[in-house]
């Protein structure tokens, strides 16, 4: 990676220029390698999780049942509401 | 008669030269639920399932780790134009390996078929490129045994059985239905119990289905079938064990049937009746491997049928995200259908109809279906409104085709030496644009009740998996008769989705279990009979 930004390292770059970086090698098989290693890799962590908005593991903690499975309260019932 | 927990395994119940057992291969909706039913019926069953014999309460509440735990991840490989050989070449259908096959991940949704679709081909005339047929019986056959499975499933909105509760994805997704004007729009009726019934609990809408139900408040033929059949002393489970071949005697009646055990030995069954039902990838895969002199293209396939018309129904999926929290991931996962598109309308510009159904993936499943390969601060951003994201999945009736078929490919071999098989499938411009239509009603769905973005997802690897050993009323035209029995082998029967002569639009357990039900039926009346 470092090769391709003039020998700095990627860590070291701005978000922009990491951007730029990962825009020359897309498609190839390294990429995509890490690419989909990644995407499993992050979204399959706690603290994505707590940053999205998922509360993951849900049986031990006796389910939704009583901890809002139905709380959204910005449409009603849909079968009610006819 | 499952593994014991210290690698103990019991002693099979029946001998391996027990030429009176039948025996079935494949213990999911079909298989186990055949199982079972001959078992009440008096007859000795041997069960053979591939997969091990894990319990409810391993059940992993984690997507990857469920998916390795329990789905079918034996090497298969794909070919044709469909998004699915590109995208997961390996991976063509996502069905379970393990005792209760598939029946351990479906969410429930039952519908019944319709009708018209038992006829799609007389009421529409032949279609180009399409290899459509009549079932070989009606709605009205099949009736008394959807009234029984209904029964058995525990399903909602049937047996005086309470509907289920709208949760939060519902409430986004059944409102907009109502906004645009649908009307056939429920909660749905469901194999899980609302309330507690047949020594199961009621859910406590933990969210996790497509993961395994740890509480059992779903019906499975392992939490609800087998374990009725082991109670009756009739039936010998036996996981773990690969069936790879069924063979046959020189007037082609099948004798019995060679599997490799848990210990990787080669293990031979007599039988009286053997009864397939291992999905409709393997089962086609299972009759061609067992190819001999006197059937030199498969078992049962003089008609050349087997593993053709392989069907796995129009799916896609659409999300979207609201300003406002959704959290789609609480509850009963598919606890929803919109049912105004299942009818037979040919001017909306295809064949066939189809269901909204309600439809979540966990952030990790989510990031690698919603888009695949993509990445950065666009995708990045999307998957940070997953608490404000709403889901549905389509699923509709695709067609027939004769060269959309299963075969095995020579050049893979898996652990056991056998070829794998190979899933071809290109889309037929029916299933294009009836996959068109619903990415663009799902969306007006979504828009109605104020979505800021919506999201088309292609079909991913599903669970449905049909036709490949279909029902015909003339031998030249399938593989089985009505009752599932093989027109040219005659104590052959095939157990499963793959009879299907058509694929109609509902989720295809339901049918699959009162087909099972009716062949147990009939297979007991041909034992008394003396024709088997």
């Amino acid at each position: 990676m470092s090769a391709l930004n003039g020998g700095r390292p990627f860590a070291e770059l701005s978000a922009d220029e990491q951007l730029k970086a990962l825009k020359g090698i897309e498609g190839s098989d390294f990429f995509e390698l890490v690419r989909s290693t990644a995407v499993v890799e992050v979204y399959s962590d706690q603290r994505t999780w707590q940053v999205v908005g998922y509360e993951g593991p849900s049986f031990d903690k006796g389910g939704y049942i009583n901890r809002g499975f139905n709380d959204l309260d910005w449409l009603p019932d849909p079968e009610a509401a006819s | 008669m499952s593994a014991q927990p210290d690698g103990h395994r019991p002693v099979n119940r029946f001998a391996a030269d027990d030429s009176d057992v039948i025996v079935v291969i494949g213990s999911g909706a079909g298989g186990g639920t055949l199982a079972n039913e001959l078992c009440q019926r008096g007859a000795k069953v041997v069960l053979i399932e591939a997969g091990r014999h894990h319990q409810p309460e391993d059940f992993i509440n984690d997507e990857w780790a469920s998916l390795n735990q329990l789905a079918w991840l034996d090497a298969r490989t794909t070919s044709g134009s469909w998004r699915i050989a590109r995208e997961f070449p390996n991976l063509p259908a996502w069905t379970c390996k393990t005792v209760g096959g598939t029946t351990v991940h479906w969410a429930g949704c039952c519908p019944r078929l319709k009708g018209w679709e038992f006829r799609i081909r007389s009421e529409h005339g032949p279609i180009d490129g399409v290899s459509l047929l009549d079932w070989p019986i009606g709605l009205s056959d099949l009736e008394p045994y959807y009234d029984k499975a209904e029964g058995r499933l525990g399903v909602t909105r049937t047996n005086g059985i309470p509907a289920p509760p709208a949760n939060n994805n519902f409430k986004v997704m059944g409102n907009g239905a109502k906004r645009v004007g649908y009307t056939g729009v429920s909660t749905g009726r469901m194999a899980f119990n609302t309330v507690p019934r047949d020594g199961r609990p009621a859910t406590i809408q933990d969210g996790f289905n497509y993961q395994g139900d740890k509480q059992r408040a779903h019906w499975s033929t392992l939490t609800a079938e087998i374990p009725k059949a082991e109670k009756t002393g009739r039936l010998d489970l036996r996981p773990e064990s690969m069936a790879i071949r069924i063979d046959h005697d020189d007037f082609g009646k099948v004798t019995r049937v060679v599997y490799v055990d848990a210990e990787g030995n080669l293990q031979r069954q007599e039988a009286r009746v053997v009864c397939v039902a291992c999905n409709a990838i393997e089962t086609a895969r299972l009759l061609l491997n067992s190819a001999s002199s006197l059937f030199p293209d498969g078992l049962a396939n003089s008609s050349g049928q087997v593993g053709r018309n392989y069907m796995r129904h129009v799916t896609g999926a659409v999300f979207a995200t609201f300003d406002k929290p959704v959290r789609m991931y609480r509850g009963e996962t598919m606890a929803g259908i919109v049912t105004d598109e299942s009818r037979n309308d040919p001017g909306r510009g295809f064949v066939g109809g189809y269901y909204m159904q309600l439809h979540s993936l966990g952030p990790s499943f989510l990031a690698t279906f919603l888009r695949p390969s993509a990445w950065g601060r666009d995708f990045a951003q999307i998957m940070e409104q997953y608490g404000h994201m709403a889901g549905m999945w389509l699923v509709g009736e695709d067609m027939p085709q004769e060269n959309n078929r299963v075969t095995l490919n020579r050049d893979v071999l898996d652990q056991f030496g056998q070829p794998v098989p190979n899933v071809h499938v290109d889309d037929h411009p029916n299933d294009t644009a009836m996959r068109e239509h619903a990415y663009a009603a799902g969306e007006s769905v979504y828009a109605a009740v104020g979505a800021l973005r919506t999201f088309r997802v292609s079909p991913y690897p599903t669970s449905h998996n049909l036709g490949t050993a279909r029902m015909s009323a003339r031998p030249e035209d399938g593989v089985v008769n009505e009752f599932g029995r093989a027109h040219e082998v005659p104590n052959l029967f095939v157990s499963d989705g793959s009879v299907m002569t058509t694929g109609a639009a509902a989720n295809p357990t339901l049918t699959i279990v009162a087909l099972a039900l009716r062949q147990a039926e009939y297979i007991e009346q041909q034992l008394k009979a003396g024709a088997l």
